[in-house]
């Protein structure tokens, strides 16, 4: 009873009545419209509930964060047993899987002894994701990749080889896919923290609050002193600080160092743009093709937004905007559009070159241009204006993110917007699978000028422009509103 | 002896914040922990209220090691930080009521809070949008509900205006006075006197001077010089 009541206060903390009754409803009106389809086309509901799980991770991973301030005010100073905490919050963290992936998978659903198979493997695939995903958020980095290794095969399974998938059989049940699942719950469970969990519970102020000595000149920032010029200062905070989990003889510390974010970045987005551009030259199908381009495209777009977003809750007014808020806002945007831009080169690069044989895909690098001039501005107004919580000291959240109906609304809006950017991509598609509309190339080049003219005008209008005052004026506001010291 | 500090040490980074303090505080007492900024007032009490490993030594309270007994230790005491921040999403009674499931209390106790600390008015808001003192008042709440044995309390008067500030100080007392012991940590002299009987002075990590408020007074009138000179003096 006291679990279940844990995690009814957790829910409440997280979501709010207007956002799951929305989610809910759009899942209803999906599972409803797709009964015919579904149980016909097995392997469809599975790349959806991939697709889901992919949504949630990048959901999960970058907007909420494990450890919130109230939990050591006040949870890790009651006799609480902390394992018991952990799943109890792991669980509301993780509520959506269930909505969704009932409402996914229930066109499928035959009555008899499938049921009682679909109903074992669902509870065990939650228990799994919802624990797995938990660990992942709370272990150091260096587990992280390592615990992710799981889901990513699974993911992948689910496209290549659906059969081999755990969540095939939530279209397929049967009996191995029972026995599947519950290693795979055996392995979450067994890869719980406890050790670092315990530790949490009696050393949180040693685990979140100590700080390393900086160590500059190996991870390349600068030892001492700042730029004397606004654009310098804006540059160098910009792109030298970051906080990660670390290994520590003491367990996992989260840390706030002044690291040379694209000695981070510019490994990862190049050795993933030259994988890329392996595959898509390996690759002579064209369904294959336009699997990967729009896939990629997606994953960095969404990717981009959280992560663009989650920047901002390091912000202290008090000291940023003491002077004259537009200009630091229009310099520090200045250097997140000049960070993004550098950051996805690799990819603009990576689609361009895979445009050489795969047409449709240049459309994805314009596209991507179009992002950078966009996203670096757009994502601050929406983390805003959803109410993403200040980091303050530990550099932990005030309290956790609520998932309201503003955040289902920017969700949309960010869908609404891929999808305008990949309008291009789109066309030039149609123009590849039927010869005759040939006319629509011409369209869609006219159509990313259009875009890419639109974006350059709103980050003239954001960055360089004086009349963009009142926008910048909108952004104090609403983060004084949010709680924004 | 309800609190024990034996040869506690930490460091920051090489930089010591507590160096081998010990002390005693007897059950029912109400102790007063002084000292200036940086002094490690907090890092102290966050040592007892099982939220930071000391480098070294031992902590207890009921009797019970914090770090190798912790759930034992936060079953008997109470602890209310400085700055302390609730759960911002959810209403004043919500807040309570969490903290009565967490601690395995009856919801009775929750009404308690409510009126002890007049919080009638404000127990539909959300924590989140309450005022700093407002949130105060209901950190204090749910550090007191359950009534514990032992009550660290860090800076308890910040933000508080003084029609509060008063009834907070009651309340304090009267729960010292039904058997709970008070370990107050604050840097305003006032408050110490008017809380506690007793006296720890830290300065850089080390006990500098212990002993009764009355010996305080005492040392004060003797020199001919106010209380909050005394403690400077000490403090250096």
């Amino acid at each position: 009873m006291r679990f279940l009541r844990i995690i009814y206060f957790e829910i409440k903390q997280l979501y709010s009545k207007w956002f799951l009754a929305i989610l809910i409803t759009v899942l209803a009106i999906y599972a409803f419209t797709s009964f015919g389809v579904g149980s016909g086309n097995p392997r469809l509901i599975l790349y959806n509930l991939n697709y889901l799980i992919i949504i949630l991770l990048i959901l999960y991973l970058s907007t909420s964060f494990a450890v919130v301030r109230p939990m050591i005010d006040v949870v890790f100073t009651t006799q609480v047993d902390p394992v018991e905490y952990y799943i109890a919050r792991a669980i509301a963290t993780g509520f959506i899987y269930p909505i969704a992936m009932i409402m996914i998978t229930m066109p499928t659903l035959r009555p008899g002894l499938d049921l009682a198979y679909y109903v074992a493997i669902l509870l065990l695939l939650l228990g799994f994701l919802i624990l797995f995903t938990a660990n992942i958020q709370l272990i150091p980095w260096r587990s992280k990749i390592l615990l992710s290794i799981p889901i990513f095969v699974i993911i992948i399974l689910g496209y290549i080889k659906p059969e081999l998938s755990p969540l095939y059989g939530l279209v397929r049940p049967g009996p191995i896919y029972v026995f599947y699942a519950l290693a795979l719950l055996a392995l979450s469970i067994a890869t719980i923290p406890r050790q670092g969990i315990r530790e949490l519970t009696t050393n949180a102020y040693g685990v979140l609050g100590e700080q390393p000595p900086i160590m500059p000149r190996r991870l390349g920032a600068r030892p001492i002193g700042l730029p004397r010029t606004p654009w310098g200062i804006a540059w160098v905070t910009s792109t030298t600080n970051l906080t990660f989990m670390m290994n520590s003889p003491q367990g996992s510390r989260a840390v706030s160092m002044r690291i040379n974010i694209f000695i981070i970045l510019m490994p990862l987005t190049i050795s993933f743009a030259i994988a890329y551009c392996i595959v898509a030259l390996l690759i002579h199908n064209t369904g294959a093709q336009v699997f990967l381009s729009s896939y990629s495209f997606y994953i960095i777009y969404l990717m981009l937004y959280a992560f663009s977003a989650s920047t901002i809750s390091y912000e202290r007014l008090w000291l940023s905007l003491s002077i004259d808020p537009t200009r630091y806002f229009r310099y520090r945007m200045g250097a997140r559009t000049l960070i993004t831009a550098i950051t996805l080169l690799p990819w603009i690069t990576a689609y361009a070159l895979q445009g050489m044989y795969f047409r449709p895909a240049v459309y994805l690098a314009a596209a991507l241009v179009s992002a950078v001039m966009t996203s670096p501005v757009l994502s601050w107004f929406i983390a805003a204006y959803v109410g993403q919580p200040q980091v303050r000291e530990l550099q932990m959240m005030q309290r956790p993110m609520m998932y309201s109906l503003r955040a289902l609304l920017m969700l949309l809006f960010i869908f609404i917007a891929i999808s305008i950017y990949m309008t291009p991509y789109a066309l030039a598609l149609l123009a590849v699978y039927y010869q005759g509309l040939a006319i629509l190339w011409p369209i869609s080049a006219a159509l990313t000028a259009v875009l890419l003219i639109a974006s350059a005008a709103f980050l003239y209008y954001a960055v360089v422009s004086e009349s963009g005052r009142g926008m910048w004026a909108w952004l104090v506001n609403r983060l004084s509103e949010d709680g924004y010291v | 002896m309800c609190i024990t500090a034996s040869e506690l040490t930490k460091r920051f980074n090489g930089i010591t914040a507590l160096n081998g303090i010990s002390f005693r505080i007897g059950c029912g007492e109400a102790a007063a922990l002084l000292g200036p900024n940086g002094a490690g007032k907090t890092t102290t009490l966050r040592i007892f209220a099982g939220l930071l490993k000391p480098d070294s030594g031992s902590a207890y309270v009921c009797s019970f090691d914090v770090q190798r007994q912790p759930r034992e230790a936060k079953a008997c005491l109470g602890y209310l930080p400085e700055d302390a921040v609730p759960f911002l999403n959810l209403t004043v009674r919500e807040n309570l009521e969490y903290v009565a499931v967490l601690r395995g209390l009856s919801d009775s106790v929750v009404d308690d809070a409510i009126r002890l600390l007049g919080l009638e008015d404000l127990a539909d808001r959300t924590a989140g949008s309450l005022s700093r003192g407002n949130r105060q008042r209901l950190a204090i709440a749910l550090a007191i509900m359950h009534r514990p044995r032992v009550l660290l309390l860090d800076e308890p008067l910040n933000y508080l205006d003084i029609p509060t500030q008063e009834s907070v100080i009651r309340l304090f007392r009267e729960l010292n006075a039904s058997g709970s012991t008070l370990f107050v940590s604050t840097h305003i002299m006032s408050i110490a006197e008017r809380l506690t009987s007793r006296v720890i002075m830290i300065s850089k990590g080390v006990i500098v001077w212990q002993g009764t408020m009355d010996e305080l007074k005492d040392n004060a009138a003797s020199a001919g010089e106010r209380i909050e000179e005394v403690v400077a003096r000490l403090m250096k």
